[in-house]
């Protein structure tokens, strides 16, 4: 209760409103209806939940990042897309191929990414793109299962956790 | 809208390839972790490329929005729930396979 | 009038491919085996979802997919937290 009457900081305030953003946006999307009576009821819907539990979609130690750090992700999208395709095929070739060339190994490596949503975004990364899979981060140290010798020694200086780190840097 | 119809079934049929080697991949690879690597990334692409040759084919705004959905969601917790489960089977003592040349995180959780 | 059947047909093949996923995950060998095979299914049911509202002519589908889509990932994070910790909970 007493979070309640408590006056709120403006970053509490930010979060707040990038959630109630978010939500009424998945509301529109799953109504699929856009009179002002599904409206209505949806604002009222989404700011009832931002209001209680803001704290559940993004974590109070997480900051919500500046929009400057918008063009270096949309860049950090379209490799990872490019990553992907290439990633699917090389898998394709592996399981397709009656020999079945694979030479597994588990790895680890340092990463200097700092935030847990950045750390989080490179182990999802790695794991959709060619020939590894992340095990386990602790800290700052990452195990990667690869798939090949040449996925493993890839992976440890990867250009991808680069562009993460400008992403990070512009946030 | 002939050229559409046909975008959407390269769509459809790239995906169904990427689907069916996810699948070839975990019934032919030797152990958890190797088959795991099959079925995040050709099931979350081709599960994608499906779905994206759907949207083409709907051509109304919301049910393009509700793919596009659906896609980011899958692009978010197909790899999330890789790592749930190598991390789990490792844990609960699953070792990879007798091929594998070197294993950095049996040694560090020693 | 040729991609509703080519509709029809992915969707055939698709269910052929979750009885090979089913095969994997009642041969294991061991129980996270038998989660990565459960979780291809789910994803393989999620597209055969949507492919059903297309053929159907009913978009109420998309929404059970996205739902769907949700239930398979949550059920198999707790899956997986129930075997390397032996319980869901705390």
């Amino acid at each position: 209760m007493v979070a309640m009457v408590r006056r709120r900081l403006p970053e509490e305030r930010a979060r707040s409103m990038v959630s109630l953003a978010a939500l009424f946006l998945f509301w529109i999307l799953l109504s699929s209806a856009l009179d002002p009576a599904h409206i209505a009821v949806g604002l009222a819907a989404a700011a009832l939940v931002s209001r209680f539990s803001s704290d559940l979609l993004i974590r109070r130690d997480e900051r919500i990042p500046s929009p400057k750090a918008l063009l270096p992700y949309l860049s950090y999208l379209g490799h990872l897309a490019v990553e992907i395709v290439k990633a699917n095929i090389h898998v394709a070739r592996l399981v397709l191929d009656p020999r079945l060339p694979i030479a597994p190994s588990i790895v680890k490596f340092k990463t200097g990414l700092k935030g847990e949503v950045a750390k989080a975004s490179l182990g999802n990364s790695i794991t959709l793109t060619p020939g590894t899979l992340t095990i386990d981060i602790k800290g700052d140290t990452f195990y990667v299962h690869a798939l090949t010798r040449e996925a493993a020694e890839e992976v440890r200086a990867w250009h991808m956790e680069k562009r993460l780190k400008e992403v990070e840097d512009a946030a | 809208m002939i050229l559409l119809d046909m975008l959407t079934i390269a769509a459809m049929a790239v995906g169904l390839f990427f689907l069916t080697v996810g699948v070839v991949g975990l019934l032919r690879f030797p152990d958890v972790y190797t088959r795991m690597h099959a079925t995040t990334k050709c099931d979350t692409l081709g599960a994608a490329s499906v779905l994206i040759g759907l949207g083409l084919y709907s051509g109304d705004l919301f049910t393009v929005a509700k793919m596009l959905l659906i896609i980011v969601f899958i692009f978010v917790a197909n790899p999330t729930a890789a790592h749930a489960i190598a991390k789990a089977a490792y844990l609960s003592g699953e070792k990879p396979y007798e091929g594998t040349l070197e294993d950095a995180y049996g040694g560090d959780l020693r | 009038m040729l991609p509703e059947t080519f509709f029809v047909a992915t969707g055939i093949v698709l269910g052929m491919l979750t009885f090979l996923c089913l095969y994997r995950a009642v041969i294991g060998p061991s129980a996270p085996d038998r989660v990565v095979a459960v979780n291809v299914i789910g994803t393989i049911t999620l597209v055969i979802l949507v492919l059903f509202a297309f053929i159907y002519g009913r978009t109420l589908y998309i929404d059970v997919a996205i739902v769907y889509a949700m239930i398979n990932f949550l059920s198999t994070l707790t899956i997986s937290r129930y075997l390397e910790k032996g319980r869901v909970t705390g």
